[in-house]
């Protein structure tokens, strides 16, 4: 019984809760659309990408910075796949390896750009962002290159297993999902993450190397970010420059709401999970029910600011916590040496 | 004289003009076309949407703030200016009302980041999504048209190839270096953005100060929508959007002002300011397309980011020097 108490005093609980009720009032509202296999599969659809750019985003953030180019380094990398396999005649298997090993050399470049010029994340990611766009426009341009004909390509985006109900997409990001979150939380690597990201000094001083890990991490959300515009252009067919721009900072809200915290440090994937949930039913229901795309943007803006202000006044609460503790350990201390 | 040429060859902002300068020959002899009247009026017009934008930001980085949300205030507080002007309000005061809603803006960037505690950065991107979405369901999509004649010449009104929103930015950029340089808020400014600790130890107020320069980034937003709207007879909801905050933030970094506050003037960022438009429009008239354009912006914050590290490294050079002398 203890665990099932301790459960429902979780913050799980509370995402849980959030989501059932996200799905009963949108499902009310949309006189049951939102329920629809059609729009399970488009929630299903969208979760794909947030999931696997969210995964990158909940990993750097635990580490205490963040990436706002993930979208456009996906955009760009769906470009090159479909540069190489429809243009130059590779093999799409091929064409996407070496799309998702550019990424990450756009993610190595944010690491340089960060750990040896210094800029701040924020606009080291966003100048990588611009750039990749415009180089997506020249290759692509707005019209987009379409796709026809690629094996590997269509068994990503088209086969589906147990009857036509769960596509391999969202196996592919089930896996990651499951395998990310080992990682975090039962290997020595996701403790480094923690420790990096709680105290960066304190894990120097620990013999760790966060210069390292940083680079590993951008390189790690680039890498998946590229996942990401792969598979949407094996659904979609077509390769666009602004095909994931939209996901700027998504992943950034989705671990925000899942409780992962700002500076760093704390949270984890279930949570992660949970709040990319959230964010994929909200947007959603928000359509569903007849609003336009513009209303989603406000709203996104709405949920993100909720999330940080939840999150720093939570910081705050904590950090009085620690000096209330701290405060009172010192004070039986002294009470000892008196006596 | 001698002693002229020490000043000018030690100043950064001398350099910079030097650079502009040459940027500006190299673009002449690939295009012959750029420096005819046309163009520069397209230079300076350029240079005075984002130069009022710019002067706001660059003050604001200055006391150590950031505002990502400026770009979008700007355009949302100026769809409701025309609106209000389409409704019959007489113009002046449409104008002063939409400068008052850009400062409420700012007074809500202020709130947040002082009274919840989000970090600049990330929250005034939520904002400026919020702002750009509440724009683009206000217009339907669809750009506000004006026809008061009246309020027209407050933005386009013409003296030989100079407009008067250009004249504007150098008034704005005369005001504010004269202000950042020689009161004492200017200089209390100063001391906020370079050390924010020191500062409050000597009885600064950081919070008011970063709350109005906020306000001063958000109402200045608002003035460049305005005057946009007013030289382009309509406003557009997707005007002034992120590119143009970055495009001013790029041209503040150009010109020496810190990332981290603290350091820079107006002198440099107005070089800057001309320096990254004269850039842009050259690139524009060798005929390259929009695409290698979105490209260069990127390129250019990245350069912008890397002379402000420079600056630093040698800032700190200089004072290991002196205190190694001492």
């Amino acid at each position: 019984m203890k665990t099932k108490g301790s459960f429902f005093s979780t913050k799980y609980f509370t995402l849980l809760i959030i989501i059932v009720a996200l799905l009963v009032i949108f499902t009310v509202w949309s006189k049951g659309q939102m329920i629809m296999p059609i729009n399970i599969r488009n929630i299903l659809n969208n979760l794909v990408l947030l999931g696997l750019i969210g995964i990158g985003a909940c990993y750097l953030m635990l580490y205490g910075e963040l990436d706002i180019s993930a979208g456009a380094i996906g955009s760009f990398a769906g470009c090159i796949c479909a540069l190489l396999a429809m243009r130059m005649g590779i093999p799409s298997a091929i064409a996407a390896i070496i799309a998702i090993l550019v990424g990450c050399v756009a993610g190595l470049c944010n690491a340089l750009m960060i750990n040896i010029l210094k800029f701040p994340p924020f606009i080291a990611t966003m100048s990588m962002s611009y750039i990749l766009q415009g180089a997506g426009y020249m290759i692509a341009t707005s019209q987009g290159i379409s796709i026809k004909k690629l094996a590997f390509l269509n068994f990503i985006g088209d086969t589906k297993f147990f009857n036509g109900l769960v596509p391999v997409m969202i196996i592919i990001t089930v896996l990651f999902l499951v395998v990310y979150g080992i990682i975090l939380s039962r290997t020595q690597f996701g403790r480094t993450i923690y420790l990096c990201g709680g105290n960066r000094r304190a894990a120097r001083l620990c013999g760790l190397n966060p210069k390292k890990l940083s680079y590993m991490l951008y390189i790690n959300s680039a890498f998946l970010a590229s996942v990401a515009g792969i598979i949407y252009i094996s659904r979609v067919k077509t390769a666009l420059p602004t095909a994931l721009t939209s996901f700027q900072f998504t992943g950034v809200t989705a671990a925000i709401l899942g409780g992962v915290a700002f500076g760093g440090g704390s949270g984890n994937m279930v949570g992660c999970t949970l709040g990319m949930l959230i964010l994929a039913i909200f947007n959603n229901g928000v359509s569903t029910v007849g609003f336009n795309a513009n209303y989603t943007k406000v709203f996104n803006g709405v949920l993100l600011i909720i999330g940080l202000a939840l999150d720093a006044i939570a910081a705050r609460r904590n950090a009085k916590k620690v000096v209330a503790t701290s405060l009172a350990s010192a004070k039986t201390g002294k009470k000892e040496e008196t006596a | 004289m001698n002693k002229l040429i020490k000043r000018l060859t030690g100043s950064r902002n001398f350099y910079l003009f030097l650079f502009t300068v040459l940027i500006i020959v190299i673009f002449q002899i690939a295009q012959p076309r750029y420096l005819s009247a046309d163009n520069i009026r397209n230079i300076l017009y350029s240079v005075s949407v984002t130069g009022i934008l710019m002067v706001g930001i660059a003050n604001l980085l200055i006391s150590g703030n950031m505002d990502l949300s400026a770009g979008a205030v700007g355009c949302f507080c100026t769809i409701l200016g025309c609106k209000l002007i389409n409704l019959g309000v007489p113009w002046v005061l449409a104008v002063l009302m939409t400068i008052g809603m850009g400062i409420c803006c700012g007074l809500l960037n202020a709130f947040m980041t002082y009274k919840l505690g989000i970090i600049p950065f990330i929250g005034t991107l939520g904002i400026a999504s919020v702002w750009s979405g509440l724009g683009a369901v206000i217009t339907k999509q669809a750009s506000v048209t004006l026809t008061n004649e009246a309020f027209f010449k407050f933005g386009s009104t013409k003296f030989g190839i100079i407009p008067i929103a250009f004249l504007y930015v150098v008034f704005l950029c005369i005001l504010y270096g004269l202000i950042m340089k020689y009161t004492k808020f200017g200089r209390q400014v100063y001391m906020c953005g370079g050390n924010r600790v020191a500062a409050r130890l000597a009885g600064i107020k950081g919070e008011r100060i970063g709350t109005i320069m906020m306000c001063n980034c958000s109402g200045l937003a608002a003035l460049a929508g305005i005057v946009m709207a007013s030289r382009m007879h309509l406003i557009h909801y997707q005007n002034l959007q992120d590119t143009s905050t970055m495009g001013a933030i790029t041209a503040a970094l150009l010109g020496g002002v810190a990332f981290g506050g603290g350091a820079g003037g107006m002198l440099g960022a107005f070089i800057g300011l001309m320096l990254l438009n004269c850039f842009k429009n050259g690139i524009d008239i060798i005929g390259c397309n929009e695409y290698v354009q979105i490209l260069f912006n990127g390129v250019l914050l990245a350069a912008a980011m890397a002379v402000d590290f420079f600056n630093n490294l040698s800032r700190q050079k200089a004072l290991k020097a002196k205190n190694a002398a001492k």
